[in-house]
């Protein structure tokens, strides 16, 4: 268990912002309000306390694709995590394009946002259903797979 | 041969991980008992461990069992990503069935 400083309260469950969250090398930015993920514990920065240095929200300013300066510990990216949007038929940001099914509609199923710059895909899976339910897939830059949930969780592939 | 162009939308980056890689033709299996489906690499359709509705239930797999390409990608893409088969006599023995 990782002792959390004093500035720092710890949330289980859903974080604030739903998909629109930043996560970056495990630190979620949801707009002034930085969440970091340790596994599949979500722990929430207050506001007000001011930012220490060393902290895991330095991460947040690192572009999307780069590697971060937070180790991989195994299940948490070494790459920045994109800016899922609210809206699957819009962009992730200005780097992302659209590849799709021809005649299916961007931000459908038969089809992934994709960053040429970086190689990562971005699968939107809203309809799935069973245990997994909504989510997104996302493709790193080394071509590795991590599921982007509600609420800001992350799962890697075949890592439990 | 069958050499699929650049302006294929399924193309996306997968040669920085998949150029040369090796394939086994396998029925679908989760990497975990929780990750109930995985994408064809290319085209993006689902295989699934339970067969629904949409899922294929078999298809190319990497020989570390990370990426999954469906049948019809796999024939679109192998001589352009030089992809090699090992051990999927089954599936060559079908096609040659079906022919």
């Amino acid at each position: 268990m990782i002792p959390l400083p004093n500035s720092v309260e710890k949330v289980t469950g859903v974080a604030a912002g739903g998909f629109t969250g930043r996560i970056v090398g495990g630190v979620v930015d949801t707009g002034g309000v930085v969440v970091g993920v340790v596994g599949q514990t979500i722990i929430k920065k207050k506001p007000s306390v001011p930012k220490e240095k060393g902290s895991g929200n330095q991460a947040k300013n690192v572009p999307n694709g780069q590697p971060s300066s937070t180790p991989n510990s195994g299940n948490l990216p070494k790459y920045s995590v994109p800016s899922v949007p609210n809206n699957p038929a819009n962009s992730p940001g200005s780097d992302w394009v659209w590849r799709g099914k021809p005649g299916e509609p961007a931000g459908g199923d038969k089809g992934a946002w994709f960053n040429p710059k970086t190689g990562e895909t971005l699968h939107p899976d809203l309809g799935h259903g069973g245990k997994v339910g909504s989510h997104w897939d996302w493709r790193d830059a080394d071509g590795n797979y991590w599921r982007l949930l509600p609420g800001g969780k992350i799962e890697q592939r075949g890592i439990q | 041969m069958k050499v699929s162009g650049d302006e294929d939308w399924r193309l996306m980056g997968q040669d920085k991980y998949l150029f040369g890689a090796s394939f086994e033709f396998r029925k679908y299996e989760p990497p975990r008992i929780d990750w109930d489906h995985d994408h064809c690499e290319f085209c993006l359709v689902k295989f699934c461990a339970d067969q629904g509705e949409g899922c294929f239930p078999d298809g190319f797999v990497t020989e570390n069992k990370k990426h999954w390409v469906c049948k019809d990608c796999y024939e679109d893409f192998r001589d352009r990503f030089r992809f090699k088969t090992t051990d999927s006599v089954h599936y060559f023995e079908e096609k040659a069935k079906d022919k």
